[in-house]
Parts: C-alpha cells; sequence; structure tokens
C-alpha cells in the first residue's frame, strides 16, 4: 500500500514537471507567434503595396559569429534592414558563440536545421564548399540584383572555386599596424601627416624601432608583438609574401612548400625581434597594454580599430603593415556571407530575399566599417559615410594588398599547426630550419589525411 | 507481498525458496534501475556504440563518407601525435592527482572542526568552482601573465625576483605545467572537497567521543578512525578525480592553446582538434575509444588493488 | 570532530590553522572579487593597472545595458528550470539505482555498476554528435527536452550515492525489515534521510554542472528564446576586441544564482542523524 503511494507521488511528480515544461514551451511558442503576428501587421499596414502585389512576407534566420562591439554594429544594420524591407523579408539574426559556430553551422546543415544565410571566413569557405554545404550563388546572384562587378577583386576571387561563386565577401580584415601618436610624435617619429617615418628594408624598421625603444619611457612597450599564437604567425605571411614567397602549398594542395629563402629570412627577421630584445618575449593581453597607452606599435588586425576609438584618452593612428621588403603584402581574411545547403525545405523564395539581405549589408559596408572592417564592395568604399570615417581610408589600400591564404579544405587546422610550429621558433625550442619542417611535417600530415 | 525479505543479507531459507528469491531481486533490482536506465541507455550508451559504428568510417560533421574498418583505429595507433598528447596528459595525471586528493582532503578535515565562521569558509573555498572555464582561464592569464602580471609583480615588489627578470609562467614547458595543476586545483578541487565533507559527517560522533576518552590526540584520531572510515571514499574519489583529470582540456586549450609547440597538447584536445577542427569524427571516435580502453582499465586495476576485497 | 580547534586557549596549532584556512580563504576570494569589480567598471575602461580594478568609479551601467540589449532575463529563466529540474530528477532516479546497486543482491550487479562506471570515461566529444543525430530522429532537438533529457543520464551520482549507502549499517535495514517496511520505504524513509549531506552537494554539483554547461546546449537549441545563459553569453563577447567589462559582468550575474543554490544546500552537509535516533 504504502509503496503505491510512494510510486503514485513519483508519477505525479513528474506528471507535474512534464506539465511545467509543456507550459513553459507553448509559452515560449505564442510569444514568438504574437512577435511574428504584430510584425506581420505592422508590416501590412505600412507596405500595402507589396502585399497587393502578391507577395508574401519572407523570413529569413541569419546566423553570425560577431559578439561584443561587432555584434551590435550587426544588430543596427539588421534591424535597418527589416525596417526598409517591412512587409517583404524578415531577418531574423542570431549571434552563435564564434569558438564554435562552425560546428554547430555544420550539424545544423546535416540535421535539416540550417539558417537561411550565414557567415563564413573566407579561409574556412574552402572546407564548406568541400563539405558541400554551401550553395552556389550564380544561378540566384542575378534576381537578386548581385553584381559581382562592384567587389574588390582581391576580396572576390578569394571566393571563387572552380570559376562558381559560394559567397558574397562582407568585409576584409587584414593585418595592420597601429601607432600610439603621443608617443611617436614625442619622439619626432612622425611626418607632418602624422604618418610615422620608417626607412625602407629590413634594418630600417628595426632601426625605426631602436629609436622608439631608447625614446620610451620604463614600463613602456616599443612594440606590441606576442611571441606566441596568431600575431607573430600573421606577421610572418606578410614578410614572406612580400619578399613574393611562392604561397603555402604546391599544386596538389598537399605538399608545404615554406621552407624556402622567403620563409627563413622571415621567419629569421621576427626571431631577431625576440632574441635580440627589441620586442620582450612572451607578452600577453598586448590589446590592452596598448588601449592604456603603454606600448607605441601594434602590429594587428583591423578589428581592432573600433575598440580603440573608443578607449579614452588615446591618441592613434593606423596604417597598412609597413612594406619592409620587396612588395607590399599583409595577411588578410575576410568574412563572407553564405547560403547554407538546406537539405529539407529548399525554398528559393528565401534563398533570393537571403541574398537580398547579403548584399544589402556589402552595400551598407559604411556601416560595418565602423568596427574597422575594410568594406568589400566599391559602392560603400565611394559612400560618403565611409569617406567621413577617420582611419579607414589611411588602411584601406591594405584590403587590396593582403594576401589571403591557399584554398584548401584542411585550411584550419594545417594553419593551428603552422602557429604551433613557429611558436617553436619564437620560444626558442627550435632553429629557424627545425621549425620550418616541423610546421611542414605536421601540416602534411593533416594534409594528406 | 513482503519485500523486505528481499534483501541481500537475509538469512538463509530453503534452497528452492532460496531461488525464487534470487528471481524476485533480479526483478526488484531492474525495478530500482529501470527509470535511470532508461535514460542512461538512451542518451549514453546509444550514442556510444553509434560512436563504435562511427569509429569505423571516414565521418565528418556532416555525416558518413566510407567505410574504413579499423583504418582509423591502425591510424591513430601509429600516430605519434596521439602518444604524445597521451602522455601530456598522463604527465598532468600524475603531478595533479595527489593534490586534487589531498588538498580537498585537508580542506574537508579544516571545516569539520569547529573552526569560526565555518559557513563562509566553505562557501569561500568553493567559489570558484561556480565560474566557467572561461572565466577562470581568463583570470589566471592575468595572474600568471609577465610584466604586469598580479604573481610577478608581486615577486618583484617583495624582491623575489630581480627587476630585470621575469618568469614565462605560461611559455615554458615546466612552469606551463606547474600553471597548470595551480589553475586546476583551484578552480576543481570544491568538489572533491564537498563530497569528503559529507563523507566526514558519516563518521558517528560517538567514535570520536570513545577514542578522546581513550586519550587519543587529533593525529591519532585521524590515523585511526577517519582515515579507515573513509577509505571507500577516498578510493572512489581518487578513480573519479583519475577519469576526470585524464580528460582535462577547457582550462589546457584556454591558457596554453596545447603550447608552446603542442608541448601541453592533452588527448581531449587532440580528440576535439582532430573531430572538430580537422573534422575527422570518425578517427576521433576511434581515438576515444582507445582512450576509453586504457581508462577503464586503470579504473579497474585501481578497484581491484585499492578497492579492498569487499564489493 | 577535531577538538583542538574548538579549544578556548588559542594555541599556536589553533593560530596555525585560522591563519591558513583565512589566508587560503583570500586566495580562494580575490580573483571572485575581481571578477565583480571588472564588471563595475564602465565599458572601454583601461585596467592597466591591477589595483585600478579595485577603485571608484563603479557603476551598474553594465547590468542595464546586459539587460536592454539581449533577453537575458528569458535566458536565465530557461537556465533556472533545467537546472533545477535535472539534479532532481536525476538525483531520484540515481539514488534509486544505487539503491539496488547498493542493497539488493542480483546477478548483474557488477555489470550494471561497470556499465555506469564506464559510461564517464567516454569523453563527451565522442558522442556528442550521436547524441546530436539521435536527438535530432527523436524530434527533440530546440526544445526543452533536449536541454533536460540527456542529463538525466549523468552516471556520476549513481557512482558516489552507492558509496554512501554502502556505509548505511545494515542493522538499521535489518530492524526497518522487521517493522515490515518494503524496499520502497527504507529508500526513501532511511536511506534518503541519511544521505542528505550527500545529496546536498549533488544537487549543487548537478545544478552547477547544467547551469554551466555549454556545448550540448549550443548544439542543440536553435531559437534564442530557448537559449539558456551560456549559450547567450558569447552574444557580448567579441572574437577580436578584449573589452573585459560585459564579459564579466554576465558572467558576475550567471554565478549569483548558483552561490545561493550553494548556500542553501551546503547548510545540509550536517552529521547525520546518530544510529540510534531513526528507526523504520
Amino acid at each position: 500500500m504504502k509503496r503505491s503511494k510512494v510510486i503514485s507521488a513519483c508519477l505525479s511528480i513528474i506528471l507535474m514537471l512534464s506539465l511545467l515544461l509543456s507550459a513553459c514551451s507553448s509559452s515560449t511558442s505564442s510569444n514568438g507567434g504574437n512577435e511574428g503576428a504584430s510584425g506581420e501587421e505592422n508590416g501590412s499596414k505600412s507596405n500595402e503595396a507589396a502585399a497587393t502585389s502578391g507577395d508574401e512576407k519572407v523570413s529569413i534566420t541569419y546566423w553570425n559569429l560577431f559578439g561584443g562591439g561587432d555584434g551590435a554594429i550587426m544588430n543596427e544594420m539588421v534591424k535597418k534592414f527589416n525596417e526598409e524591407y517591412k512587409g517583404k523579408i524578415e531577418v531574423k539574426a542570431l549571434t552563435q558563440d564564434w569558438g564554435q559556430y562552425y560546428t554547430k553551422l555544420q550539424t545544423a546543415v546535416a540535421g535539416g536545421t540550417a539558417p537561411d544565410v550565414g557567415i563564413s571566413h573566407t579561409s574556412k569557405l574552402s572546407e564548406l564548399v568541400e563539405l558541400g554545404i554551401v550553395e552556389p550563388l550564380d544561378a540566384y546572384a542575378d534576381t537578386s540584383g548581385v553584381d559581382w562587378s562592384v567587389f574588390n577583386e582581391n576580396m572576390l576571387n578569394a571566393t571563387i572555386f572552380d570559376g562558381k561563386h559560394y559567397a558574397l565577401p562582407l568585409d576584409a580584415h587584414p593585418l595592420i599596424l597601429y601607432y600610439n601618436k603621443k608617443i611617436l610624435k614625442d619622439l619626432n617619429l612622425l611626418d607632418e601627416n602624422g604618418k610615422p617615418v620608417i626607412e625602407p628594408g629590413p634594418d630600417g624598421f628595426v632601426n625605426f624601432l631602436k629609436k622608439i625603444n631608447e625614446g620610451i619611457p620604463k614600463g613602456t612597450v616599443g612594440m606590441l608583438l606576442a611571441s606566441g599564437g596568431e600575431d607573430p604567425y600573421r606577421v610572418w605571411w606578410a614578410l614572406y609574401n612580400q619578399m613574393n614567397g611562392p604561397g603555402l602549398l604546391d599544386e596538389s594542395g598537399k605538399k608545404v612548400i615554406i621552407n624556402n629563402e622567403q620563409g627563413k629570412k622571415a621567419a629569421e627577421f621576427i626571431n631577431n625581434l625576440f632574441t635580440s630584445g627589441l620586442v620582450p618575449k612572451n607578452l600577453q593581453k598586448i590589446g590592452e597594454t596598448f588601449q592604456a597607452g603603454k606600448g607605441a606599435l601594434l602590429p594587428t588586425g583591423v578589428w581592432f580599430t573600433g575598440t580603440l576609438e573608443a578607449t579614452k584618452g588615446l591618441e592613434f593612428g593606423a596604417i597598412p603593415f609597413p612594406q619592409i621588403y620587396d612588395k607590399p603584402a599583409t595577411w588578410i581574411d575576410s568574412h563572407t556571407l553564405i547560403i547554407p545547403v538546406q537539405k529539407k525545405n529548399k525554398d528559393e523564395k528565401k534563398i533570393k530575399a537571403a541574398l537580398t539581405f547579403a548584399k544589402w549589408l556589402t552595400d551598407h559596408g559604411a556601416m560595418w566599417s565602423k568596427a574597422g572592417h575594410i568594406p568589400s564592395t566599391k559602392t560603400a568604399v565611394e559612400s560618403q559615410e565611409f569617406k567621413n570615417m577617420p582611419l579607414r581610408s589611411d588602411y584601406l589600400q591594405a584590403g587590396s594588398d593582403g594576401v589571403y591564404l591557399p584554398q584548401s579544405p584542411k585550411l584550419w587546422p594545417a594553419k593551428d599547426q603552422l602557429v604551433q610550429a613557429l611558436d617553436g621558433i619564437w620560444q626558442g625550442k627550435s632553429s629557424v630550419d627545425q621549425g620550418l619542417d616541423n610546421a611542414i611535417k605536421n601540416m602534411e600530415k593533416i594534409l594528406s589525411r | 507481498m513482503n519485500t523486505a525479505t528481499a534483501v541481500s543479507r537475509t538469512s538463509a531459507g530453503t534452497a528452492p525458496g532460496r531461488r525464487k528469491r534470487k528471481l524476485h531481486n533480479e526483478l526488484l533490482a531492474a525495478v530500482f534501475l529501470a527509470p535511470y536506465f532508461t535514460f542512461f541507455i538512451i542518451f549514453s550508451i546509444i550514442p556510444i556504440f553509434f560512436g563504435l559504428f562511427v569509429s569505423l568510417h571516414k565521418w565528418t560533421l556532416i555525416g558518413k563518407e566510407q567505410f574504413v574498418g579499423l583504418e582509423n583505429y591502425v591510424y591513430a595507433l601509429k600516430d605519434a601525435d596521439f602518444w604524445a598528447s597521451l602522455w601530456h596528459t598522463t604527465y598532468f595525471v600524475i603531478i595533479s592527482t595527489p593534490f586534487l586528493i589531498v588538498v580537498p582532503f585537508a580542506l574537508a578535515l579544516i571545516l569539520d572542526t569547529k573552526i569560526k565562521g565555518r559557513t563562509f569558509l566553505r562557501t569561500v573555498f568553493f567559489l570558484p568552482n561556480i565560474l566557467s572555464v572561461a572565466v577562470i582561464s581568463f583570470i589566471w592569464i592575468f595572474v600568471l601573465q609577465p610584466y604586469t602580471g598580479l604573481l610577478n609583480s608581486f615577486l618583484h615588489k617583495v624582491h623575489l625576483l630581480s627587476a630585470d627578470k621575469e618568469i614565462f609562467w605560461l611559455n615554458e614547458t615546466g612552469l606551463a605545467w606547474i600553471s597548470i595543476v595551480i589553475i586546476t586545483l583551484w578552480w576543481t578541487q570544491g568538489f572533491n572537497m564537498i563530497i569528503f565533507l559529507a563523507g566526514l559527517q558519516d563518521i558517528p560522533v560517538d567514535h570520536y567521543e570513545a577514542a578522546t576518552l581513550d586519550g587519543a590526540n587529533g593525529w591519532q584520531r585521524l590515523r585511526y578512525i577517519t582515515l579507515p572510515a573513509m577509505r571507500g571514499l577516498i578510493v572512489l574519489i581518487t578513480v573519479l578525480q583519475l577519469i576526470a583529470s585524464f580528460k582535462v582540456f577547457g582550462q589546457v586549450w584556454l591558457v596554453t592553446r596545447g603550447g608552446p609547440a603542442n608541448e601541453t597538447r592533452t588527448m581531449i584536445q587532440y580528440i576535439y582538434e582532430t573531430g572538430f577542427s580537422a573534422n575527422e569524427l570518425g578517427l576521433a571516435t576511434a581515438m576515444s575509444f582507445i582512450f576509453f580502453v586504457i581508462l577503464v582499465t586503470l579504473a579497474f586495476l585501481q578497484f581491484k588493488f585499492f578497492g579492498g576485497k569487499k564489493d | 570532530m577535531n577538538e583542538f580547534a574548538g579549544a578556548k586557549k588559542w594555541s599556536v596549532s589553533k593560530i596555525l590553522l585560522y591563519a591558513f584556512a583565512y589566508g587560503l580563504a583570500v586566495v580562494f576570494f580575490v580573483p571572485v572579487l575581481w571578477m565583480v569589480m571588472t564588471s563595475l567598471k564602465p565599458q572601454g575602461t583601461v585596467m592597466g593597472d591591477i589595483f585600478q580594478r579595485f577603485m571608484p568609479p563603479f557603476s551598474l551601467d553594465n547590468y542595464v545595458y546586459i539587460f536592454e540589449n539581449a533577453p537575458v532575463l528569458r535566458w536565465t529563466m530557461n537556465s533556472l528550470i533545467v537546472a533545477m529540474i535535472v539534479p532532481v530528477l536525476s538525483l531520484t532516479m540515481a539514488s534509486l539505482a544505487a539503491f539496488a546497486l547498493s542493497r539488493i543482491d542480483f546477478s548483474y550487479k557488477k555489470i550494471a555498476f561497470w556499465l555506469i562506471l564506464s559510461g564517464m570515461m567516454i569523453p563527451g566529444e565522442a558522442t556528442i554528435v550521436s547524441l546530436y543525430m539521435l536527438a535530432n530522429s527523436l524530434g527533440i532537438l530546440d526544445s526543452y527536452l533536449a536541454l533536460i533529457l540527456p542529463g538525466l543520464a549523468g552516471p556520476l551520482g549513481v557512482v558516489i550515492i552507492k558509496q554512501f549507502f554502502d556505509g548505511i549499517p545494515g542493522e538499521l535495514v535489518e530492524a526497518a525489515k522487521i517493522d515490515g517496511c518494503s524496499l520502497f520505504r527504507i529508500w526513501w524513509n532511511i536511506f534518503i534521510p541519511l544521505s542528505k549531506p550527500v545529496l546536498s552537494s549533488l544537487m549543487i554539483f548537478g545544478f552547477l554542472g547544467s547551469w554551466n554547461d555549454f556545448l550540448w546546449p549550443f548544439l542543440a537549441i536553435q531559437s534564442e528564446e530557448l537559449f539558456t545563459l551560456p549559450v547567450g553569453i558569447p552574444f557580448f563577447m567579441s572574437s577580436y576586441t578584449q573589452d573585459e567589462t560585459l564579459p564579466m559582468t554576465v558572467n558576475a550575474y550567471a554565478s549569483i544564482p548558483i552561490i545561493f543554490v550553494f548556500v542553501f544546500f551546503q547548510k545540509y552537509i550536517v552529521k547525520g542523524i546518530t544510529l540510534s535516533g531513526i528507526k523504520g
């Protein structure tokens, strides 16, 4: 008897919980429904023309990996788009954790629940194309009014695979050089336009750095370059390409070809900065140090501009990463807009709406460049809004000079190994030669799988 | 029906009665186990068996590509990086586990005394546990970074470190491991501490009282009452800690990225990189199963040798 | 209990004990304080100096910001629902299973125990994609069920509770049997109350685990209305910029409920009732 009481108690608890659950979930859906309904109402009022012409409102989902300040700007853009296209297209943007974004994107495509439009880095695109999870866009581009000719060629070409367009580049974020204006001015290292005076050649740059190091107060760092991770690798890639290095991979895409004169020279140049003490080893939180005004130079990506501008009391400038060797070149990557493959319910209307939205974003790249990124289209670069913004025009050229990593489906994991091997050099664990050999060995292991 | 007769220590009855009781026990146990096992089988065992299936294929996050048999296993076993990361993890386990058992045990003992502010101390000692791995990594990078970090600044101030020298806690392999152990200890010991504390509550007070009357000092009480009474729990926590430590990943990944030059790359990081970054889910799953076999063997041996005869 | 800590006189060992315990408390406490202090700094503040962090000016602007810019309350609700339901249900079921493993004599006991234990040894990274496919075919993705059900399979509780059940004296069971108690009653009226300390600890950890869980909810949930806090938090973090204030604000905010849960449950981690105190 007593036992059955316990059982019935348990059962009723479970029942209650499940009721609670279903209550919660139903309230969710009704909330969502209400929002949608009210949105539609407003839409139909303000845009009756569209409604009468038989166009239904298309709702699309948009996944991105922009958090923090970037995310705020992106959400503002989505809001503006939704206002402009009221009654026709509604974009629902969702910010996903950037660290696991691609995992989620891929599992969602596999599960048939992919978003209608998403973000991909140019350097990640090869993998997504290889896996067949992004739609080629050529069939829809014309009807959605996408004009490929307005895009920056350097940025666009990196997104073309076998002659097919797979993405609309949204921006470019090359490696550039930030400098603290106040520090350099005090050392008389700025010209009349407020740009740093750097003599040509590797010695010129080293001398420039020496002058800074001699003049700056104690506790301030001349050049904030970490001796590990992505930044020194990006500098290495910039220098390698400035010397016309033959690239990362051979034609087969399986062989890594960086252990050559250019690769060594670039690595030696960086390594000497650390071993000679021109750049202190193992700097951490370099961005914060620069923000605090305790660093003269900071080579990193353009994404930092927005944050630096918001930093109180910091006077800074930005130039393309200086040409130290034969030609201007730097590390670069882009955010692009992609249409993921829908395994269930592929809907051309949604694809077109997604492309309309993607095109709108690229056209309004000036808004996006508030974060610091370089716009991808002529439309955006030539807009008054972009021209009015400080700094961006100073490093605009880097968007065309930047050299993208090659197209290879295993690029990201291979690059991670390149970074680890280069770290081995900067940490003094391996010589330049050994380091590059390690890089080749570990990268080819991944590429050959 | 009188279910109570089913309890194991029931005195013996007649032979057929015993057999009947036996069958009864099997069913009764099934009733008790059923709710948990329903979920356990659906959400743990089935995915594991599906994982076995995955490990026999070339498989990406998108899905199956082709059947490759045991190729993934052969590849993993021949892969020097697999063994290197396994060694890194083992090394971490060896240097961290003693601390992760002794320190929380000691803290639990302290909290079990009549020390003033017990509730406060208990909460504070547990506090780091509530933080996410992202936050603790962030905090510790700040503490350990050279030039401006909390620790080096402190060492400079008290002249333990000359002003022109820096200790690179996170960039030299040996120091990086020490840092990781400290971070892990600080972050996770609260779990073991609380379980130990719960275990200490189970030791009847009269045992201590009797010992005190017999003139036993604190050390003797620990040696002859607390430790024997806690033995089973200590073995269990050690096994659980070993399993947890072998799966170390998040804090290492965020603090050192497995560097410098992959020298702090742990097993799970390598599995993670293989599965999610290199998109070789089949291979990563095969590695997980090899790793699994190693862990099961270890746990089994541990129970065998330290668990005592009673099971 | 160790008596010397409670002795009236301040012996050397007692002073040492207090110094050690409270010194350690500082080490454990400062980073959390640091998180809270950072969250009180205006966005974009430069925190080059350590002491600057602990100095005014403070403001609650960041807290206002997170509530105004994202459905943080909704996410908190979701997290609370999941983090309360999962441990309650899973501990109920785990303690039933642990009871069988500890007190019933049956043939597949060893297999069951090792099955559960080995469930912990498979790295989650290996099975999470399988789990995703499973949840997809069950049609529970993007729902509360996806957040709750897989959490009920956690093996840790069973193993630990079994250990504690093993320690409960057999005489108690015998006495209860003589009183004619069913096994369910013995479980409910004797084992559960006697295991309050460990069950409370496991409640804390169960809550904590669900509350901080990231990868699974991240993969399983697609609608913003169903996000839990950890899935929503990246909304305030950028991969590029290094603003600390907002991430620390959300994290500080997210840790408040856990502290409450801890403070509430830890008071049950006290001496169990002595043997003579109970009867079945």
